[in-house]
């Protein structure tokens, strides 16, 4: 196999990634320091955008949208997961169903999911009216989360779970520890690397949140959260400059945390 | 020791997933209902006759099953492309001599780390300098590549952990680099391409934020976008959308019930690595 073979057969999947991710993603940094006008100029505005998104309020609410969904998501979706792996870990027919029951929301799209719910919750009509009103929608919406993405949280503990060997949870036993004491004091700190990966997971989950949002709450202004905002600011301006200032401000964000959790992490070995 | 669980928790649980399951549950009851009345005004009522011909509404006026063959195409597509090129590349990685290969390998890293947000406002322009817009390629290939950064990484760590000697008693044989990559290296990899042509599918079936914002012809539209703009023609129509809503349902859930262990599988090992 020829050196040149095999960079023939490696560029593709590079190009792809080049032309469809990177490049539009390296246009939107230098898009956010311009201004696009009527007359689809560019002009260099330096960091006009990003002075305006640090005084823009419904940024601010949009962002704490996403912090709270985000605090909300790990009970609702991590807890929830973490409760039902303990429960259904282990062999048996019927834990086997119940755990396809919890998992299957995986399978649909979540504008079915926000269909679904947002026709259960359509005011005036709906068969539990009011709980997509401003104040009370936040909640809903990850309250859905939840039920949508308990069971991957639930798949990923039981494959933590079952790289716990046996032999550990029946020494625990045998010193007399019930069910619970096992659970809390045993399993749980052997399950410190899964946990880690799922509060990641939901982090970066709650971050880049929009289907929900987009679907069960159409056409109202309020809880927004920072991907419906750039959505529909791109939608409604020819200017794409604070739309890309926004996209950074997010990815920024995003990419920061998860560059800390990656330096911490080496650093603990 | 699990099998001493106490009887009841396995009834709560029951209790529970029957709750997590009543929304579907509700969506097909509503999908047979003659009227909207029915619908919302006795919600849990078994319908007065099997309205069939909501169905028929969704898939005449909902054009449901053009988005179907969209989806499938879209779906079957995309997890082709990212499988070959994912491998072919993760192959080409996993050589420690393979030129300039960190900066590639952070080139990947970067794009499995960052969200869509950071280039969804100018993959439009791209689209359109490609001439790709409206088509089911607007979609096919950037799914493409926001799938590939997680297989080009699974299958380089595969390929290292494999024993040169597989593909060395291959060379002797005589077999050239393009057959060694066209005919060889998939059966090589078989348990990663079942993990990534899961997650590459799940998000291609799925996926609604793109699909919204690139595809306006009705020819080119994805279950997803197609199901919202059923939503937005028929605003009132609701056992016809719910019969909509049931149709995709049940399509995913029979796909998920079918490969379930693939699913769980792919899921964790996406997740964790």
């Amino acid at each position: 196999m020829t050196p040149r073979g095999r960079l023939l057969f490696f560029l593709p999947a590079l190009v792809v990634l080049g032309v469809f991710v990177l490049v539009p993603a390296g246009q939107t940094l230098v898009g956010s320091f311009h201004r696009v006008g009527p007359d689809g100029a560019s002009e260099y505005v330096g960091g006009l955008y990003y002075r305006y998104a640090a005084t823009d309020p419904e940024l601010h609410r949009a962002f704490a949208n996403n912090v709270v969904y985000f605090l909300l998501t790990l009970p609702f979706e991590v807890g929830a997961g973490l409760l039902l792996a303990l429960a259904l870990e282990g062999r048996g027919r019927a834990r086997a169903l119940l755990r396809l029951c919890f998992f299957a929301p995986v399978a649909l799209s979540m504008v079915v999911v926000g269909l679904v719910f947002g026709f259960l919750f359509k005011d005036g009509v709906g068969v539990f009216p009011g709980l997509l009103a401003e104040g009370r929608a936040l909640l809903t919406i990850s309250l859905v989360s939840g039920w949508a993405f308990a069971g991957v949280y639930m798949v990923i503990f039981l494959a933590g779970l079952s790289a716990i060997p046996r032999e550990v949870e029946e020494a625990a036993r045998l010193d007399g520890a019930g069910a619970w004491q096992v659970a809390w004091h045993v399993k749980l700190p052997l399950l410190r690397r899964t946990t880690g990966v799922a509060l990641l997971l939901c982090f970066v989950g709650a971050f880049r949140a929009f289907d929900l949002f987009w679907v069960m709450l159409p056409n109202q202004e309020h809880t927004s959260v920072v991907a419906t905002l750039l959505v529909r600011e791109v939608l409604q301006f020819d200017d794409p400059g604070y739309g890309s200032a926004l996209a950074v401000l997010l990815s920024g964000f995003v990419l920061g945390v998860l560059g800390l959790v990656q330096a911490v992490r080496g650093t603990r070995g | 020791m699990a099998e001493r669980r106490a009887p009841w928790l396995t009834l709560a649980l029951a209790l529970l997933a029957a709750v997590v399951l009543a929304p579907l549950a509700w969506v097909v009851l509503g999908s047979l209902k003659p009227s909207n009345l029915e619908v919302f005004d006795r919600p849990f009522a078994a319908p007065s006759r099997l309205a069939w011909e909501n169905y028929a509404r969704a898939v005449d006026e909902g054009h449901m099953g053009s988005y179907l063959v969209n989806s499938l195409l879209v779906t079957g597509l995309t997890v082709l492309l990212v499988v070959v090129l994912g491998a072919w590349a993760g192959h080409a990685l996993s050589k420690r001599r393979f030129p300039l290969r960190p900066v590639f390998l952070a080139l990947f890293v970067l794009g499995l780390a960052l969200p869509v947000e950071a280039y969804l406002i100018h993959l439009g322009g791209v689209l359109e300098a490609l001439g790709l817009h409206d088509s089911l390629w607007a979609l096919i290939l950037p799914y493409t590549a926001q799938s590939l950064p997680l297989a080009v990484l699974l299958f380089s760590a595969y390929f290292t952990t494999l024993p040169r000697e597989l593909e060395e008693v291959a060379l002797l044989d005589g077999v050239s680099t393009a057959r060694f990559y066209l005919t060889i290296l998939l059966p090589l990899a078989r348990p990663v391409v079942a993990t990534v042509a899961v997650l590459t599918a799940l998000h291609a079936w799925n996926e609604f934020l793109l699909a919204l914002l690139f595809v306006s012809d009705e020819r080119a539209k994805t279950l997803p976008v197609g199901m919202i703009a059923f939503q937005q023609s028929h605003t009132t129509d609701y056992p016809a959308l719910l019969a909509g809503l049931s149709l995709i349902s049940l399509v995913s859930l029979a796909g998920y019930v079918v490969f379930n262990r693939q699913v769980v599988r792919g899921v964790v090992e996406g997740a964790v690595k």
